[in-house]
């Protein structure tokens, strides 16, 4: 194909290869151009007039509302509370409770004993339906929580486990993981009492103080085994503590110093007798 | 619009405003805040991080975990984050003068690290999450950070103290063990130092009944 | 290259055609003339920006690649400490923010004000080692990432020993763009000027900025936050956006031969955007650990750049108007509108995701990352392709060799970012929403957004494909560019086109 433009001698201009002397000559695209773009002279719309005024109203009082007085400590938009809305009664007075145990226990127990509190083989034992989770108080899983637990445990009488599982990983103290307070341990229970099928009562904070206060000075690293939880009684609303058959003088001193001040007091002035 | 020098004035005019407004005035509010003691226990807050921890920090920093979790508690109410059990109280600025690089954070592919030390202080439990964080949390996607143990032979004197327990797909060939690094060491020592809920006059922790 | 023999020959060549040649009167050819001096005058520098800016997308296309199937399969190429997903990440947002972006838009910064000051490029020197400085400045960041020294700010995280040397790279540019102003032939001001000018100083400033106060003599506490999201988030609304506009201003009227519709919008609109853009950086920290006062200033900001994008949107509508037929020919047009349009929505939906009740549920998801890349990749690369369209031709003197590979680019990337944004916004959106109720599991909230991370790799598998057919037609035109100019036969078909049919060639 013959080309209609030949290069030209392109050594004594140093043009570009390609280029052409004749100016006119000009490559296709600048030729084909537009004009450069210039301005037109619409004048504003009056709505965009108003949109701004609008937009500049709504932003000096949300600054005004919202900024906690410009003050370097002062981290709520609302200085005086924010506005809380009236919270509806709840059917089951202990929802918020139960709730909060379930986040809780989601968080940090589901992983081993399963959402549906069924366990797993090898892991953890399951809590739907044991007799440790049934008894009349929470005392007992009270200490398991706070300090964890370590040895074959025995659930329903007759399945055993063992928590120094397969990985040799022991079930440590899950208290600072739960919230680290009564309150987040009764919820904790509450939930796990009440769900799957389990019939225990409700736990208070109160109850957790209780229960925890013989033991507050104990190692958060000190793991109970089966046989010293068993020592301690499981208590309940108004359950005195109940002696295991054919105790030691030692268990038997264990016992009365699980029960609470009060009790133990009475105890020990009937015998003094 | 064609003269230049107004056009100019009027560039940097609009960007001083908000250079002054949101750099320049709250380092000069916020710039030099110091830590707080509690008048009844004389705690002071935030507490130092050790030296192993500060390291910790700066291999968190070059891992770039802040990608994927966050460091920063929401006010309660406000999104999940205080019901979730990730803090007890909103963070404040006092909280993060002792970082080197504040590294609050934008996403939560994984979940919040203000107060992981609080949350769950067993190292035992971290290193396995760093090893393979299915092992831990299954169905995760945080990946593994196996480079940051190594895998030797048992010696003759037996397992290593600070070999970790792994079991099934997780554990190493027979005769082997895995032992953390000292990066993973340091990034353990300041995951456990994260704790955020002291008690300060500007963000008081929600008062609990004494344990 | 222009030399001074050259530039004198051109002058003289012009003084001998009638009338002044670049405003006003003058013949046509002599007009025309002008432009292509200017062209070729810009060539090799712009070509310099350009091409390393496409072969920095290549790279920052593969690690973004490599980056989203890590998300829904950790354990892809997991082994490699330097490949962590936060690397990765970090080296995809760095290379197609600086090595990409940046580059392109110094280079049709260059070629626009070259054009709309009707001077021929001065000092290419400061030009070409401006762009030296840069790519060194960038691999040295990039691979300081890589090695594990990234300083974990967002937007900052090359290295200490990086960003000085790019700095300087765009102080140079800064210079370069003050001294082509001042020795300008066109009095009159367009606005593409304004935003041009203002970018290229705001940069350097919150570069500066941002580098003291965060690297060099790192401010205490959460005031590094607040100045790492002023830097930030300027950096999208003071550098990248006004150079965006100043594209869409200047290629919309020019390719359909109409005036912008209104001076006065195009006034307010600059304006406004200069008053309030600079102050949304806090909205990326609502609920976070700073004063009320400072969190809720930005959320005022925010709302308040409904005035400048909204203002803005009516200008380039109302311009368009009536020619939307055009976009059948024009590829420049393709993208600048598909660009503008996706900057309304981006802005759209940056307003509502400032505002507290909407961050509430958006904050920290996916959702953030989405409207990231409706506003980097739907808005500001769109309108970076579409200009590259109609500025390539112009400055190799050559045609587009296959318009099957520009339909190939221009709907893989449409199609692609579409994909890419729309789910992950939706699914962002529903995973605040399970994040905010405490009773559903972290890990179930996880397990959700695997299908739409999935969603988002085949988005980016079509994203690529349309940057490589992109390039292979950018180098196919450079092969062009050393054999002899053809002048192209113009298809009766394509009257208007902006693009000439391969096989139409003689």
């Amino acid at each position: 194909m013959s080309n209609p433009q030949e290069t030209p001698n392109a050594s004594s201009s140093r043009l570009d290869r390609g280029e052409n002397h004749d100016v006119t000559e000009l490559h296709a695209a600048v030729l084909r151009e537009k004009p450069d773009p210039v301005e037109g002279f619409e004048p504003v719309n009056l709505w965009v007039v108003a949109g701004i005024a609008g937009l500049l109203f709504w932003g000096g009082s949300y600054l005004t509302q919202y900024s906690g007085r410009f003050e370097a400590m002062e981290f709520s938009e609302f200085p005086h509370g924010k506005p809380v809305p009236v919270a509806a009664v709840a059917a089951d007075p202990l929802a918020a409770v139960k709730r909060e145990g379930m986040i809780a226990y989601n968080t940090v127990c589901a992983l081993c004993h399963g959402e549906d509190g069924a366990g797993k083989a090898g892991v953890a034992p399951t809590l739907a339906g044991s007799d440790w989770v049934n008894a009349d108080g929470p005392n007992r899983l009270l200490r398991i929580v706070r300090h964890g637990l370590k040895g074959t445990v025995k659930v329903n009488k007759d399945v055993t486990w063992n928590p120094a599982n397969d990985a040799g990983i022991v079930m440590g103290s899950q208290w600072d993981a739960i919230g680290g307070t009564n309150e987040k341990l009764a919820a904790v229970l509450t939930y796990i009492r009440s769900s799957w099928g389990n019939t225990g009562a409700a736990v208070t904070p109160q109850m957790v103080a209780d229960g925890l206060a013989p033991v507050k000075d104990r190692s958060a690293d000190a793991n109970w085994t089966q046989e010293e939880l068993l020592q301690v009684p499981a208590g309940g609303a108004g359950a005195p503590a109940v002696a295991a058959a054919a105790a030691t003088p030692d268990q038997l001193k264990a016992q009365l110093q699980a029960l609470p001040a009060e009790q133990r007091q009475a105890i020990l002035k009937e015998l003094s007798k | 619009m064609s003269y230049g020098p107004l056009l100019f004035l009027g560039i940097l005019f609009t960007l001083a405003t908000s250079w002054v407004g949101l750099v320049l005035l709250p380092h000069r509010q916020m710039g030099a805040l110091g830590q707080h003691t509690d008048t009844n226990t004389a705690a002071i807050y935030p507490a130092d991080r050790s030296g192993e921890a500060q390291q910790g920090a700066e291999h968190y920093r070059s891992l770039g975990c802040v990608y994927c979790h966050t460091q920063q508690i929401r006010p309660e109410g406000y999104g999940s984050d205080i019901e979730r059990g990730w803090g007890r109280r909103r963070t404040v600025s006092r909280d993060y003068i002792h970082d080197k690089t504040v590294m609050l954070g934008t996403m939560r592919t994984g979940p919040d690290l203000t107060n992981i030390g609080e949350r769950q202080a067993d190292a035992a439990w971290h290193y396995r999450h760093l090893y393979n964080p299915q092992i831990t949390s299954p169905g995760s996607i945080m990946p593994p950070h196996a480079f940051l143990f190594d895998v030797r032979t048992i010696g003759q004197a037996g397992r290593s103290t600070n070999a970790l327990v792994l079991e099934g797909p997780f554990a190493p060939p027979a005769g082997q063990e895995v032992i953390p690094t000292r990066r993973a060491e340091q990034l353990v020592a300041y995951l456990r130092s994260l704790k955020s809920s002291g008690d300060l006059p500007e963000a008081p922790v929600k008062k609990e009944e004494a344990q | 290259m222009i030399n001074q023999s050259q530039t004198l020959q051109n002058k003289t060549l012009r003084a001998l055609l009638p009338g002044d040649a670049l405003t006003g009167g003058g013949t046509e050819g002599g007009k025309k003339a002008a432009l292509a001096e200017i062209d070729a005058s810009c060539r090799v520098p712009v070509l310099f920006f350009f091409l390393s800016g496409l072969a920095w997308l290549l790279a920052g296309t593969i690690l973004a690649l490599v980056a989203s199937i890590k998300l829904h399969t950790p354990g892809f190429l997991a082994s490699w400490e330097w490949l962590t997903f936060s690397n990765v990440r970090t080296a995809h947002l760095n290379t197609v923010v600086y090595g990409f972006a940046s580059q392109i838009s110094v280079g049709v910064t260059i070629w626009l004000m070259c054009r709309l000051c009707r001077i021929p490029l001065v000092a290419p020197g400061l030009i070409t080692v401006a762009n030296l400085f840069y790519n060194l400045g960038v691999t040295v960041g990039v691979g300081g990432i890589l090695i594990g020294d990234s300083t974990a700010i967002e937007w900052l995280e090359m290295p200490r020993y990086a960003t000085p040397i790019l700095f300087i790279s765009y102080a140079l540019i800064a210079v370069w763009t003050i001294v082509t102003f001042r020795l300008r032939a066109e009095r009159h001001l367009y606005v593409s000027q304004w935003y041009l000018l203002a970018a290229v100083l705001w940069f350097p400033w919150l570069y500066g900025t941002a580098q003291v106060m965060l690297l060099i003599e790192p401010v205490r506490g959460v005031v590094q936050a607040a100045v790492n999201w002023w830097f930030a988030h300027n950096v999208l609304g003071l550098w990248f956006t006004p150079i965006g506009l100043a594209s869409i201003y200047y290629f919309i009227p020019k390719v359909i031969g109409r005036p912008i519709h209104s001076y006065y919008l195009s006034v307010l609109g600059f304006w406004s955007l200069a008053l309030f853009y600079n102050w949304n950086g806090m909205h990326h920290l609502v609920g976070g650990p700073l004063p009320a006062w400072m969190i809720t200033v930005s959320i005022v900001a925010s709302v308040m750049m409904l005035i400048p994008v909204i203002t803005v949107a009516i200008n380039h509508h109302f311009t368009m108007v009536g020619h939307f037929g055009k976009l059948k020919y024009s590829p420049t047009l393709r993208f600048m509108v598909f660009g503008a349009v996706s900057y309304t929505l981006a802005s759209l939906q940056g307003v509502a995701s400032a505002v507290r009740s909407i961050s509430e549920v958006t904050h920290f998801t996916h959702h953030t990352i989405a409207h990231a890349h409706l506003g980097m990749y739907a808005f500001f690369t769109m309108v970076m392709f579409g200009a590259m369209y109609y500025i390539l031709p112009r400055i190799t003197q050559r045609e587009w060799p296959s318009n099957g590979l520009i339909s190939l680019h221009f709907w893989g990337v449409a199609l692609g970012i579409v994909l890419y944004v729309v789910p992950m916004s939706i699914m962002g959106f529903i995973q605040g929403t399970m994040l905010n109720d405490a009773a559903v599991r972290f890990l179930d909230v996880v397990q959700f957004t695997l299908p739409w991370l999935k969603l988002r790799t085949l988005a980016g598998l079509l994203l690529a494909a349309g940057h490589v057919a992109f390039v292979i037609n950018v180098g196919w035109l450079l092969v062009r560019m050393f054999e002899p100019y053809r002048k192209p036969v113009v298809s009766i078909l394509t009257g208007e086109a902006e693009t000439v049919a391969a096989a139409k060639l003689p």
